[in-house]
């Protein structure tokens, strides 16, 4: 599978394709798990930097002008290396940096940055009940009609499913302004 | 309120409709930071998503990681095990027995243990009477048995003898042992064959050919009943020679008989094959 096909894998919608792609991309994580851990970082950390990468790598995806210069398994690798500089405060900005450790490291910089703006609203998000959660996934993220969600988690109708959508979204809102209330 | 701002956010708006939304959050502060909580829910919703999405990828590799690891260590314990029984097995054919047969002794140059045997012996015992004792044992109840891919030499064949004791034992141990060779009887007795009398065929000699018949009772006793004659023709250089062959438990003789008064030979010889194949 090319470059392209994996891309579009994690671009698609369709939940499958991304739980596949991102299966396949799993493939890469003993290569850099293995340059991280001989650079001293932590067995533990291994995998919640190569997640971070691979959550660049699907947010980068999600851009239809997104194109990759060079092949996933190298972008994974710069982009885990700059995660790993950053996360250990170590070295961020290390000099001898290649013109696609500088894409993948603007890249990661941005999503940590999207990530810290995005904090609160994330913490209000997780604060919800399962179910809301699931809507609101359902909604945004999978992109399914109200109709749909409505089928998929037993609503009477797409109505009261919309009207429960609403009302999920009113809670997030309301615990984003209760957080800042307590900064 | 909240439908017009998810349409904005999503990009469902037309332009003018967009423009509109555009220049009342300008204006109105409160929509604004509504819009902006907004936007960021959506953001940290598809965040939130997608980090449950590698979450899963990552529980399913390791889950397949663990089963590989899992079945390279059941190859690896499988081939351990394989390996360790086929020592030990190796490990107790130790040598080879070959048994020489020189007189009444039998000579262990080497021995092979195949495997443990509730009956086994033990050669470690290496006095003459005790090694005599374990040998006519293992003869009786281990039943040694001869080896089919060694070809046996000529005072020599190879034996494999089954025992308990695993221990190595000594290149060459000698091992007194009375062989109970086959007995050959060489007092061959027959068995004499009893013919039926051939009367007829006495009778017809005895009135066609009285000469002969007095030479044949002169030479045997007709009455013996192993007593028996057959009938031949020989040839030789297109000459037909008619033959009676006579025996008895004794002896056995051949006689040409003379035909010279026959008229037709053929038909004679047809009478004495009968005459002898009656019987």
């Amino acid at each position: 599978m090319n470059n392209q096909d994996l891309i579009s894998l994690i671009r698609n919608g369709n939940e499958r394709s991304r739980q596949k792609g991102l299966t396949l991309l799993y493939n890469y994580y003993p290569v850099i798990k293995k340059w991280l851990v001989t650079n001293g970082c932590a067995k533990e950390d291994t995998q919640d930097i190569f997640q971070q990468a691979l959550l660049v790598f699907c947010e980068k995806c999600q851009d239809s002008d997104f194109t990759l210069t060079a092949s996933i398994d190298t972008y994974l690798f710069s982009v885990s290396k700059f995660v790993f500089y950053a996360k250990t405060r170590k070295d961020k900005n290390p000099s001898n940096l290649d013109e696609l450790d500088l894409v993948a490291s603007n890249d990661a910089d941005e999503l940590l940055q999207k990530e810290e703006r995005l904090n609160l609203a994330s913490k209000a998000f997780l604060q919800l009940g399962e179910r809301c959660r699931t809507i609101l996934q359902l909604f945004y993220l999978k992109k399914k009609s109200m109709k749909a969600i409505a089928e998929q988690l037993s609503f009477k109708s797409e109505k009261v499913a919309k009207n429960q959508k609403y009302k999920c979204l009113q809670h997030a809102k309301k615990e984003v302004l209760k957080l800042e209330q307590t900064i | 309120m909240e439908e017009i701002i998810e349409q904005y956010l999503l990009g469902q708006l037309s332009k003018e409709e967009k423009a509109a939304f555009e220049h009342r959050i300008n204006t109105e502060p409160n929509l604004a930071k509504e819009v902006k909580i907004q936007r960021e829910l959506m953001e940290a919703i598809k965040i939130q998503g997608l980090k449950a999405d590698i979450v899963i990828a990552s529980e399913s590799y390791l889950v397949t990681q663990r089963i590989k690891k899992f079945l390279l260590i059941a190859v690896v314990t499988i081939l351990i095990i394989s390996s360790i029984l086929y020592l030990k097995n190796k490990s107790n054919r130790i040598n080879q027995v070959r048994v020489i047969q020189t007189g009444k002794e039998l000579v262990f140059d080497s021995v092979e243990v195949q495997s443990k045997s509730p009956q086994g012996i033990n050669l470690n015992q290496e006095t003459d009477n005790t090694s005599t004792e374990i040998v006519q044992k293992s003869v009786s109840n281990l039943k040694l048995r001869e080896s089919n891919d060694n070809t046996p030499k000529e005072d020599s064949s190879i034996w494999h003898p089954r025992l308990t004791d695993q221990r190595r034992l000594k290149s060459q141990i000698i091992i007194p042992y009375t062989v109970d060779s086959p007995v050959i009887n060489n007092s061959k007795t027959y068995t004499p064959t009893t013919f039926a009398k051939q009367t007829q065929l006495q009778n017809y000699l005895k009135s066609e050919y009285p000469s002969f018949y007095e030479e044949l009772a002169n030479d045997f006793d007709l009455d013996d009943p192993t007593f028996h004659a057959s009938f031949k023709v020989n040839y030789c250089n297109f000459k037909k020679t008619p033959i009676i062959t006579a025996s008895d438990d004794e002896k056995a003789e051949q006689y040409e008989i003379d035909m010279s008064n026959t008229i037709i030979k053929s038909r004679e010889f047809k009478k004495f094959f009968e005459l002898c194949a009656l019987n």
